[in-house]
């Protein structure tokens, strides 16, 4: 395994700002809204990726202030104000009042100063609509950072409920961990209770998994989960309901899929007595990663023998599929051996490696492993230590696309996994693409609601593997007649 | 014009004409009056997508974002799902300088200073272009001086184009401040070369019409200048067979090519418009800084328009007969489906929508709207924002001076949401066979049970989207307007003979007949 890392002053690179991350995470709470304080670009940005929510989920409305030019330079406060009122007041009129509305910023309304916490307490005295107003230029951060920054805020609300209760602060700190002395109690009293306690978890933040199919995915996660008798109490946040925030706690633990740390969040977590998931899992896609994930998951929070059936059954519903399948037999044929390349977020890239390798035979010759804090890649650079004496591959840490690129050239991949934006770039270099990564906007056309993750998922796979075969192999004169350099 | 039942009269709305309405809405300057008058005017995009989109038709080149990566990132979202995926478009390298919080508060320039070095050594491209985003703008950081320190040390050439998001919002504003930018790349001609033809106002295709060698790096984004997907050909594919009809020669089309074919444009006879909005700012700039005279013409859709084209540029060039007979072959050949279209359509209105969530979309509809008027249909323009209407004053003085003022939905589109299309309808008190919907870009109103193609004819017409074999996707030149024509003609029969909805229109309305 050779990684390379380089040391460059400028970025070219998948990493959507902070304000990106806060708006994935607001809207997979039902019944929200945001309100937009930044300018055009960067809020059909915001509304173009508030679109993965959307199949089985949500219609979370973007509301833009409207800032023009003068706004930013002499402040936009009163647009701000008169948004807020419009929007709240509107959706009252029509009974549908926000559970909570968040205010996000970019780099203009966020560099200029506008005090969106007072418009964001004005207008909440007002209306009695709950109103989170959040700071989320994209030079703050990246999605981690906005991501971090709502579920932080989440968590505060839940502390908050309680005081609404009539709690203090600490009170209701300790009301969060007294609910965990109460099972504690409840689980020397009543054995049923001590397993609830100790196989609850949170899941975390699952659009930053780095599948375009994230959506499907996360439901197949859930699915494996349960069935190894490991209880999932909040998805943060998909199809969320803001009022289970006061549940948060009965989860003993928290599995942020990605691995990204998300430092504000992880610390009232602590305080709170709820733990991160501190196993270095592979996510789990394809046979093999599916198996060792399940396994430990269930070894630690479940019920391993419960996990096992899941398995087996799935096992039997993928073999009725590939069995004495002339089809399938011909596919995996044709990927054994092949070589690719893989340009993900770190912790999908390299259990996509792991499984390209191990479920189809393909060796991932160029790595590139994208991720935002060093917890992420570090874990993922530790997958991959598994297969470094089973192939020859190059690692690059968060690379430029320029130097993915040619990288691919140099170690002629016969296709590339990535995502939309990197397919011109691959196609410019005359390597066929299969989009596997990334969002699903603009990035996902497969319209079933079927997994790439988990047993089942290797269907999702197999499937989506097929088309870049064919595209490779069988359509080799139709990617030569447009590949953009024919005009000489 | 007074609505009659539609609660579009109600909210304020009317129909008039396209120059009242951009008579009476204020200046885009006028920020005050635009936020009474237009509550949530958002605008589309920002300065720094279109101007770096732009910048991407161009090969062997670089584009700097001097900002945070996600500005970058921003970019590359639209330039990969849009124009890659419609365009065929290769893949633009945008390093960023990667602003963080210190940089907002530090200055940035001594990132820009870095960056400049360490992309001129690594990608060694022909051409660096800078662009600042909102942060760096704001910060004020020193762009020019950056240049200065650098660029004796660097073998790329540097050039800046000015694109912070918060300025000028309208879309037409920002891209006339863009395209005229590209005149400063340009070169005073040594000579200018007889019978040549610059094609400006292409913004979307990356084009080559020249011996000029676009040698590039092989680093995935393409070595040769690059051409048109032939199949599905853009605009100047067209065009240049019209210039090329009268024998005369295309030198550039614009904005393509590499820095080299650029900065020779001005070696050209004469400018021709493809695209007002792109092409006619920079033609003005052109004559202004190297006497290069235009012809005014564009976007001609429609035989009436692409003739009066044809014969400006053959009035200028004389080539008055080549003309002629190129016209009187192509209008030949085109005579028994324009006559059997307008058979069809003739009395009806067409319900012109520029571009339904966006409201920015206006030279497009209004040739649109000329071409079908010119079938004997009646034109309403609807869907355009006034702000982004006062924008586009260029492509507005050039409709007029050719004569063409339809009537226009003129409202204040709050939080530029889209009319209803069927208050558009009673507004007007059309019944169903009475008119004809002729969509934009995205997100045409489709709701089965209450609208959608079963019955009412829908045409699309927008230019990402709509695409014909050996037509370009506009529908200009002759070419354009019998794909046009057969689209309308396949829309109304369709409509006419079929009472099944489309999937589109169920997903949005009544799912099953039985219901």
């Amino acid at each position: 395994m050779n990684i390379i890392k380089t040391d460059r002053q400028y970025k070219d690179l998948m990493r959507p700002g902070s304000f990106i991350g806060s708006t994935l995470t607001a809207s997979g709470i039902k019944n929200a809204l945001i309100v937009f304080h930044g300018i055009s670009g960067c809020n059909i940005e915001a509304t173009h990726f508030r679109s993965d929510q959307i199949p089985e989920g949500s219609y979370v409305p973007v509301i833009p202030t409207g800032l023009n030019e003068a706004d930013c330079i002499q402040g936009g406060n009163e647009k701000l104000l008169s948004t807020l009122r419009i929007s709240i007041n509107q959706a009252i009129a029509r009974n549908k009042t926000p559970e909570v509305v968040f205010v996000l910023t970019s780099d203009a309304t966020s560099i200029v100063g506008d005090d969106i916490k007072t418009a964001a307490t004005v207008v909440e005295k007002e209306t009695g609509v709950k109103i989170i107003a959040l700071d989320t230029p994209g030079f703050a951060g990246g999605l981690v950072h906005g991501t971090d920054l709502v579920l932080t805020e989440l968590l505060r609300k839940a502390v908050t409920l309680n005081q609404v209760q009539g709690l203090s602060d600490c009170e209701s700190l300790s009301k969060f961990q007294n609910g965990k002395m109460l099972k504690q109690v409840q689980h020397d009293n009543q054995k049923e209770n001590i397993i609830q306690t100790q196989n609850t978890i949170n899941l975390i933040a699952p659009h930053l998994i780095g599948s375009k199919n994230w959506t499907n995915d996360t439901d197949e996660i859930i699915r494996l989960l349960q069935s190894a008798g490991i209880q999932v109490n909040l998805n943060l946040c998909r199809n969320f309901d803001l009022k289970d925030i006061s549940q948060f706690a009965e989860a003993k633990f928290n599995y942020v899929l990605s691995s990204e740390e998300l430092r504000n969040f992880e610390k009232i977590c602590s305080d709170l007595g709820s733990e991160i998931v501190k196993e270095n899992l592979p996510l789990p896609i394809g046979i093999a990663n599916t198996e060792e994930w399940l396994l430990k998951f269930a070894q630690k929070f479940g019920n391993v023998e419960k996990a096992k059936e899941i398995l087996v059954e799935d096992q039997k519903f993928v073999q009725k599929q590939l069995r004495f399948n002339y089809n399938f037999s011909w596919m995996s044929t044709l990927m054994y051996g092949k070589r690719c390349g893989i340009l993900a977020h770190a912790k999908f890239g390299a259990s996509l490696a792991r499984c390209m390798l191990w479920d189809f035979g393909i060796v991932p010759k160029v790595i590139g492993l994208v991720a935002e804090t060093d917890k992420a890649m570090d874990e993922a650079l530790e997958l991959l230590k598994e297969i470094e004496n089973q192939a020859e591959f190059t690692v690059l840490i968060n690379p430029s696309y320029f130097d993915y690129g040619n990288y691919l050239k140099k170690a002629e991949v016969d296709f590339a996994i990535g995502s939309i934006q990197d397919k011109p770039l691959c196609i410019g270099h005359k390597i066929p693409h299969l989009s596997l990564a990334g969002f699903n906007f603009f990035n996902q056309y497969n319209f079933i609601p079927f997994p790439n993750f988990g047993i089942r998922g290797v269907l999702g796979l197999m499937t989506e593997m097929s088309v870049v075969m064919e595209e490779a192999f069988y359509l080799k004169n139709m990617i030569s007649s447009n590949n953009y350099e024919s005009f000489k | 014009m007074e609505l009659k039942t539609s609660k579009l009269n109600k909210n304020g709305y009317k129909w008039v004409k396209v120059s009242e309405m951009f008579d009476e809405t204020p200046p885009v300057t006028a920020s005050c009056e635009i936020n009474k008058r237009f509550p949530g005017y958002e605008g589309l995009w920002c300065k720094l997508i279109m101007a770096v989109t732009s910048y991407a038709m161009t090969k062997n080149s670089v584009a700097v974002i001097h900002g945070p990566t996600n500005c970058a990132w921003a970019v590359r979202n639209f330039c990969s799902t849009n124009y890659s995926l419609y365009y065929g478009n290769a893949f633009l390298h945008m390093p960023t300088t990667n602003i963080d919080q210190s940089s907002i508060i530090h200055g940035g320039s001594e990132a820009l200073i870095k960056t400049l070095l360490e992309v001129d050594k690594d990608y060694n491209p022909q051409h660096i272009c800078i662009f600042d985003t909102c942060s760096t703008a704001l910060i004020a950081d020193d762009i020019q001086t950056a240049i200065n320190i650098v660029q004796k040390d660097c073998q790329a050439k540097i050039d800046y184009i000015p694109s912070a998001g918060f300025t000028s919002i309208p879309l037409g504003k920002s891209i006339e401040e863009i395209t005229v930018k590209y005149a400063d790349m340009m070169e005073a001609p040594s000579e200018i070369l007889e019978n040549t033809v610059n094609i400006l106002g292409q913004y979307k295709e990356q084009q080559d019409s020249s011996t000029v060698q676009c040698t590039g790096k092989r680093d995935g984004s393409g070595t040769g200048c690059g051409k048109a997907r032939e199949k599905y050909p853009d605009d100047a594919s067209e065009l240049t067979r019209m210039v090329e009809a009268l024998g005369l020669k295309v030198h550039r089309i614009l904005i393509s090519g590499n820095h080299d074919y650029i900065k020779s444009a001005p070696q050209a006879s004469v400018n021709v418009i493809s695209c007002p909005t792109w092409g006619l700012p920079l033609a003005e700039k052109m004559k202004e800084k190297f006497k290069t005279p235009y012809l005014r013409h564009s976007i001609p859709i429609g035989i009436e328009s692409t003739s009066k084209w044809i014969r400006d540029l053959a009035s200028f060039t004389c080539k008055h007969k080549e003309a002629e007979d190129f016209i009187k072959k192509e209008v030949l050949e085109l005579q028994e489906i324009f006559d059997k279209t307008k058979n069809l359509v003739k009395g009806k209105t067409a319900l012109i929508e520029c571009g339904r969530n966006s409201q920015t979309a206006f030279a497009r509809p209004m040739a649109l709207a000329r071409a079908l008027q010119e079938l004997g249909m009646t034109p309403y323009l609807f869907g355009l924002h006034s702000v982004e209407l006062k924008a586009k004053q260029v492509d507005m003085d050039y409709f007029l001076w050719d004569g063409f003022d339809p009537m226009i939905l003129l409202g204040n589109y709050a939080y530029q949401q889209p009319v209803e299309i069927t208050e558009v309808v009673k507004s007007l008190d059309l019944d169903e066979g009475q008119y004809v919907y002729f969509t934009q870009d995205v997100f045409p109103m489709a709701k089965a049970g209450v609208f959608d193609p079963e019955s009412i004819p829908r045409v699309e017409t927008g230019v990402h989207l709509r695409r014909v074999i050996n037509a370009p996707g506009r529908g200009v030149g002759f070419r354009g307007a019998k794909a046009l024509y057969q689209n309308i003609i396949e829309a109304l029969k369709f409509s006419s003979n079929n009472k099944k909805a489309t999937l589109y229109g169920r997903a949005h309305g009544k799912f099953y007949e039985f219901e």
